[in-house]
């Protein structure tokens, strides 16, 4: 479907439907309830994320987490719904969490953290340490405690310091209860039957506010949240769109588009990115680092401090680099030391952020560039199309050799992929838009020519022609299947499950407002937050049957630990 | 044969306050029945120690030729020959400086140690023993034991800065009376007190395990299943602090020596030699009683001044000022010290392999890890700083591997160090030292 | 210079005229019509270290052998003493080495220093234990008095030349000539390698900007920029200096030269500049020392690199400062006398001419360069106390009047 025609049905259904053309006013959309609610634990950047905020970012975090696992063709965030933890994944766990209690009741921290002093440090203090649980246990469980949980925490609280003769040091103990706790390692989001609609079901109060927290920051309902959540402020449309806006207006919102996109674009993969350092010396450790921040950098600027329209990631020319980078992209980099503005000039070969570090680097071998990673990286990262996996019996041999005589360019060697007929129907989609972005050696560097032939980069997408990367990402940004491929993650990272068939009206329903928005990325996310299929769910999916059996198996193979 | 504890009856007991004693025999009763872990599967104590040498030695003549398991001896590496397949090699890690310049003999083994090259306003932090002490040693009469074979306490590369240095036993009497003297408590005897802590760790996670049914009553089929396999984990922690609760295992391993005589300390080479033996030998006969989990040990100073007997040049003048040997093609004099000290250092790990523990010895319950100060010592160069780590690690590791560096920083065999005795470490190292890649190659 | 610019070259697009306009430009003052705009191309240098030759006719008499040990010991009376020294360490012995002059005179320093706080006796206080120069006739470097012989002239004394490698005549090495057969000054020695490591391990940068290339085969007019930097060099997982990478001049005119030259057939020269912008080091001691005249003779490569050599006069006395930091703790490595080396250096200087007395007070250097190319960003102002201080013109002052009371 064309973009002209996108447009008019876009203005259509705003017509038909009388909404306001007010940017990213909330709609309840097509769908009155979501699917079933997810257990989902918390990702390593969530805990630490928590940690800081509860506790301050004074107070340090590190171990060996449990890995965070990426669903199938998914996201992180989906995967979350199906992880469990391991004997030795808790282990660390309980490390980390008396790791962390102990830097909390030391000297250093104990008269900021704690609300009170004990009437003696070296005996239990129950109203003290009452007060301290009051305060950090609903931040830490994202809820109120109940009664019998509060009376625990003391408890135990009271005869950590009479066994320890330290007050202090039953209180550390106790907290690790908290930190332990799966309320707080992992997102039990509570519903409650809605009286108004019967055999409908919504989130709580505390539910809500934990999803919106995680999806717009990345992190655990802040004090006033849980306050409006107490409030019942967030039971009705009005509250409930305060705080989204409050927290959509937040510096911190930021820090949650940079986890969406990381989690989208798979920079996870950041970790192990290594060059052959004798052929690329100027990829260090240090340049793989700093092109994942680069990327991020540009798409903050580009969606939220311009709030600009998503489509232009493919053709910007505004960028930042540090002076690793600089020899990289071979230009002049000011600051010594940070992050510096840099805007390429219009007609170089720098545009969109295809062309940067974050996506050649990141998709090639640690030797030679790959038309083919790349290609599918850009089919199934930015347009949501599954390419399949190659046959079992390839011979790959022809294609590892990059210095034979007559294949001198990765066009050459890939040549065979696209006349063989076992081959060609899975590389006829990846390769033409890897073969475009040759121009970058696989550290990301610019070139013409490779092994002195001269670098071919046009091609076709969609029956569009172009002649190189930059002409490839003005494609891309006028393509009909990037914005729904970025609202269904959207989608999939709000509510932690892969979209089904029933959610497919919603994701329609959501395109078309994201395209009325100008692809304005903060609007798109205040429509998920605000509509009734993320803030509902239906009456039978309390029960958990509409997970698939992907997910049983994952857990089937976890119980022999 | 396993115990089945009743951990509800036996934590109630204890909380009440009432010390159990219970005298149950590491080996019997613990281990599994291959006699490689306790029976819970909890791993056998894992000890940690460092084993520094000044100088580096010749890169052509140190670096195995290959790469990977069952790598070529190199004429230097020699003396270790039978611990081969125990003993990791390292090579080609870089110490990048940041500009802060070298600082002759201590840039190098700092930014190994501490993960930090120091330089002016540059915070150095702990290093690495202390850091996996602060983990592991917490729980054993001392943190940690530091020896050097040239007679000066202040041969020590343990920190918890670079102000704040774990000083050496330097004579082996008063190091055996320090040990072995009055404060002993032979394992093999017959009284004992829980550690507290333990009891009060234990309730905290009972009471989670109390709240089960209340958590899965909120929650989709589908996800019970993954609540109830973190309740499974749970119980396994709380079995390790169960048996933290028991006396001290009777340990065979553990026998107490004789006291050596007094030795006179010094800087020529034959008394260097012999004082690091007899040091060592205290050294791991207390780590065979559990007196510690981690150790130091320091054969030189880096920039070590030890010299031979008739020679006027001390090992760091040789290095500076004897010529390279045509034919030969390295120093003679100045690599006759390296021959010693990695003769020394196959003595330790001949003296940790002589200790028995279960199916295993001393040494495969142990990660030592050997490092000097520079690659080539007369150019002070830092690049390719040589780098060992022996023992098994109790099965945490691999070894017997030849990890070739390419260039990655040494910070790299630190982290995966660290990460190895669990301790809370993502990264290691700061600015271009820092790193958050273990060595997949040894890190099981 | 970009490297589709050799492209262009070597594809042979250049037109012949094009670099006689603007040297006529330049006689006649006349603006002329650029053929093309002039580029700039920075670069750092990577690698830079005193131009050595060795070959089996360099030393015929061997190379130079430091102080003895155990000289020092047998002049103590005191048989105590002698026998204590004998025990011990033999670090305590080099530095007692240092004071071998009358009434433990230090026979090394100068003039007073931190390290060394009494002033110094200096070389001169003991008999010349003389010392083996190069005797072979060849040496890297650059004709630097324009004589073919080494006769005095109004500025020069007079001295040997060499011939390069190449066959070149009319070398002036003087500082090869004294140190050439010592075995810290040789191809492997310590000192040279030392101070290259410092150097490419983050202790300083060396920026060359040349601009106003027409063309990088020939461009008769360019411009040479010379400074320091201030940020330091980047090394990739080899060792080798790191391309493209950007560096900063430090915002001092002291530290920053500018001089003119021009590309002949890939060969960059430059006319005579002072230069006081390198921190040389031969041994530890760090004191700005000046070039004077120096001259750049640089090969073009195709990769981008420069390869050649930088050649001047240094203030000899200033060499021997650089030299001479420890004291019996440089003699010995680097295998030569203190007393031995400053009389060789008065002996050899020859350049720096005083017209009074007919002395000279420099000597003829040359260094090997390797330079890399670099992005160079306009200058930074630095922390005063990361730039040397002024040169020691008091010290020289002190030495002076020591010398003059011996």
């Amino acid at each position: 479907m064309s973009v002209k025609v996108l447009a008019a049905l876009s203005a259509l259904v705003l017509a038909t439907a009388g909404l306001t053309a007010r940017a990213g006013e909330g709609t309840d959309g097509p769908l009155k309830e979501g699917g079933p609610a997810v257990v989902r634990r918390l990702t390593q950047d969530q805990y630490r994320e928590a940690i800081a905020d509860i506790f301050g970012p004074d107070i340090k975090v590190g171990g060996r987490f449990e890995p965070d696992i990426r669903s199938a063709n998914g996201l992180i965030a989906t995967g979350a719904s199906r992880v469990a933890v391991t004997p030795s994944g808790l282990e660390q766990y309980d490390v980390m969490a008396r790791s962390i209690a102990d830097q909390i009741v030391d000297k250093d921290h104990r008269d900021i953290l704690i609300p009170c002093a004990p009437k003696s440090v070296k005996a239990a203090d129950p109203a003290c340490a009452g007060k301290f649980f009051a305060k950090v246990g609903p931040l830490i469980f994202r809820r109120q405690l109940t009664a019998r949980e509060r009376e625990v925490q003391i408890e135990i609280a009271d005869a950590g310091a009479q066994k320890l003769g330290d007050f202090y040091q039953g209180l550390a103990l106790s907290l690790v209860g908290l930190l332990d706790n799966p309320n707080f390692l992992f997102r039990i989001e509570d519903t409650k039957a809605d009286p108004k609609q019967p055999g409908s079901r919504e989130f709580t109060p505390y539910a809500k506010a934990s999803r919106i927290s995680f999806l717009i920051w990345n992190a655990i309902p802040d004090e006033e949240l849980l306050t409006a959540a107490a409030n019942g402020e967030l039971d009705n449309k009005e509250g409930l769109t305060r705080q989204v806006d409050r927290l959509l207006a937040s510096p911190r919102l930021a820090q949650g588009v940079e986890v969406f996109f990381s989690d989208m674009l798979q920079f996870e993969t950041f970790r192990d990115l290594q060059k052959d350092a004798a052929l690329y010396p100027k990829f260090s450790l240090q340049a793989a680092e700093d092109s994942k921040e680069q990327a991020l950098r540009t798409i903050v600027e580009v969606l939220i401090t311009e709030h600009g329209d998503y489509r232009d990631l493919f053709t910007t020319h505004k960028t930042f680099l540090t002076r690793t980078l600089g020899p990289l992209y071979n230009v002049t980099v000011d600051k010594a030391d940070g992050w510096e503005p840099y805007e390429f000039s219009p007609d170089s070969p720098r545009a969109g952020i295809l062309t940067q570090l974050g996506f050649v680097a990141l998709h090639s071998h640690a030797g030679r560039s790959s038309p083919t990673l790349r290609g599918k990286a850009v089919r199934e990262l930015l347009l949501c199309q599954k390419v399949p996996d190659p046959p079992g019996n390839v011979d790959f041999t022809l294609f590892e050799d990059t210095t034979n005589a007559v294949h001198r360019t990765a066009r050459d060697r890939l040549t065979a992929h696209r006349s063989n007929p076992a081959c060609a129907g899975c590389h006829k989609i990846m390769d033409p838009i890897g073969l475009a972005l040759e121009n970058f050696d696989t550290a990301g560097e610019y070139r013409s020519t490779e092994n002195g032939a001269p670098i071919d980069a046009s091609g076709e997408l969609n029956g569009v022609p172009f002649k190189n990367a930059a002409d490839l990402g003005k494609i891309l940004h006028d393509a009909p299947a990037v914005p729904p491929c970025l609202v269904r993650r959207v989608y999939e990272y709000a509510t932690g499950r892969s979209v089904e068939k029933a959610d497919i009206a919603g994701l329609e329903d959501l395109t078309q407002h994201f395209a009325a928005d100008g692809y304005r990325f903060p609007e798109l996310l205040r429509r998920v937050a605000l509509s009734d299929a993320f803030n509902r769910i239906a009456p039978e999916a309390g029960q958990g049957t509409n997970l698939s059996k992907t997910a049983l198996n994952v857990n089937n193979s976890q119980k022999g630990n | 044969m396993t115990i089945s504890l009743n951990r509800r009856k036996l934590l109630r007991g204890m909380l009440g306050g009432a010390a159990v004693t219970v005298a149950l025999p590491l080996l019997d009763c613990f281990l599994n029945s291959n006699g490689t872990a306790l029976a819970s599967g909890s791993p056998l104590p894992v000890r940690f120690g460092t084993w520094f040498w000044g100088l580096g030695s010749n890169h052509d003549r140190w670096v195995p030729t290959t790469v990977g398991a069952n790598y070529v001896l190199s004429p230097e590496l020699a003396a270790i020959e039978k611990f081969k397949d125990q003993v990791s090699i390292f090579s080609g890690f870089n110490t990048p400086l940041d500009g802060r310049g070298n600082l002759a003999h201590v840039s190098g083994w700092q930014a190994i140690r501490s993960g930090t090259a120091p330089g002016p306003g540059v915070t150095v932090g702990p290093s690495l023993d202390v850091i996996v002490a602060d983990t592991i040693g917490q729980d054993t009469r001392f943190r940690s034991l530091e020896i050097s074979a040239v007679g000066d306490p202040a041969n020590s590369f343990s920190q918890r800065t670079p102000s704040q240095i774990n000083p050496a036993e330097v004579e082996p009497l008063a190091f055996y009376n320090r040990v072995f003297g009055s404060e002993f408590q032979d394992p093999n005897a017959s009284d004992f007190k829980p550690n507290p802590k333990a009891l009060v760790r234990q309730s905290v996670l009972s009471a989670i395990t109390d709240s089960r049914r209340d958590l899965l009553r909120r929650i989709g089929s589908d996800d019970r299943q993954r609540l109830d396999q973190y309740f499974t984990s749970l119980r396994s922690v709380e079995q390790q602090i169960a048996l933290q609760l028991e006396k001290p295992a009777a340990n065979e391993a553990c026998s107490v020596p004789a006291a050596p005589q007094h030795a006179d300390t010094g800087h020529e080479l034959s008394v260097v030699a012999r004082n690091h033996d007899i040091l060592a030998q205290i050294l791991v006969l207390a780590l065979a009683c559990n007196q510690t989990r981690v150790f130091n040990v320091a054969i030189s100073e880096s920039g070590s001044n030890i010299f031979k007997s008739g020679e006027d040049r001390s090992h760091h003048q040789l290095t500076h000022e004897e010529p390279v040997d045509g034919k030969l093609g390295y120093q003679p004099l100045a690599t006759s010290f390296v021959l010693q000290y990695m003769q020394n250092w196959s003595n330790l790990l001949s003296m940790m392999s002589a200790v028995k523990e279960g199916e295993g010895t001393l040494l495969d319950h142990s990660l030592v890890f050997a490092h000097s100060d520079s690659n080539f010592a007369k150019t002070h160069a830092v690049d390719g700083i040589p780098m060992m780590i022996a023992g098994r690690g109790a099965g945490r590791i691999r070894s017997g591997i030849h990890v070739a560096g390419k260039g990655d920083p040494v910070t790299r065999v630190g982290l995966s160090i660290l990460q190895a005795y669990g301790v809370t470490a993502e990264k290691f190292g700061t600015a271009s030292l820092e790193t958050s890649r273990p060595l997949s190659e040894i890190f099981v | 210079m970009s490297r589709a610019l050799w492209l262009r070259v070597a594809k042979g697009t250049t037109a012949g005229y094009m670099e006689w306009a603007p040297l006529l430009a330049c006689l006649f003052g006349i603006a002329a019509a650029p053929a093309r705009a002039a580029e700039t191309q920075g670069y750092v240098i990577a690698s830079f270290m005193t131009s050595v030759y060795t070959d089996q006719n360099t030393c015929p008499e061997g190379l130079n052998e430091g102080p003895d040990n155990k000289d020092v010991i047998s002049h103590i009376p005191d048989p105590e003493l002698r026998e204590k020294l004998r025990k011990a360490l033999p670090e305590t012995l080099t530095n007692l080495m240092t004071h071998r002059g009358p009434n433990w005179a230090d026979v090394c320093h100068l003039e007073a220093s931190v390290s060394n706080p009494d002033v110094a006796a200096g070389p001169l206080s003991v008999p010349d234990p003389g010392m083996k120069l190069v005797e072979g006739k060849t040496s890297y470097g650059l004709n630097l008095d324009g004589t073919k012989d080494g006769a005095p002239t109004e500025n020069t004394c007079r001295h040997e030349k060499f011939s390069a490698p190449n066959g070149e005549p009319g070398i002036d090495n003087q500082l090869y000539r004294v140190l050439g057969c010592t075995v810290g000054f040789g191809p492997q020695g310590w000192f040279r390698i030392y101070g290259q490591q410092q150097m490419r391990d983050g202790d300083r940068s060396i920026l060359v900007k040349v601009s106003g290339i027409e063309d990088p085969g020939n461009s008769s007019h360019i411009t040479v920029d010379i400074a320091d930097g201030a940020d330091a060099m980047i090394k990739d997982p080899k060792g080798n200096i790191l391309a493209d990478v950007t560096y900063h001049e430090v915002n001092d005119a002291r530290r920053h030269a500018t001089t003119h030259g021009r590309i002949v057939d890939g060969v960059l020269t430059t006319d005579p500049v002072d230069l006081t912008v390198l921190k040389i080091r031969f041994t530890g001691a760090q004191i700005p020392s000046t070039i004077y005249r120096a001259r750049l003779r640089l090969e073009l490569k195709p990769d981008g690199t420069a390869k050649g050599v930088l050649a001047g006069y240094q203030n000899w006395q200033d060499i021997y400062r650089l030299l001479v930091h420890t004291g019996a703790n440089d003699e010995l490595p680097l295998f030569f006398t203190c007393p031995g080396v400053y009389r060789a250096f008065q002996r050899a200087a020859d350049g720096g001419k005083d017209p009074k007395t007919g002395t000279c007070s420099e000597t003829s250097v040359s260094y090997d360069v390797e330079l890399v190319p670099a992005h160079i960003a306009p200058p930074v102002t630095i922390k005063a106390d990361l730039l040397e201080g002024e040169p020691r013109a008091a010290q020289r002052e002190m030495t002076a009047v020591a010398i003059q009371q011996r």
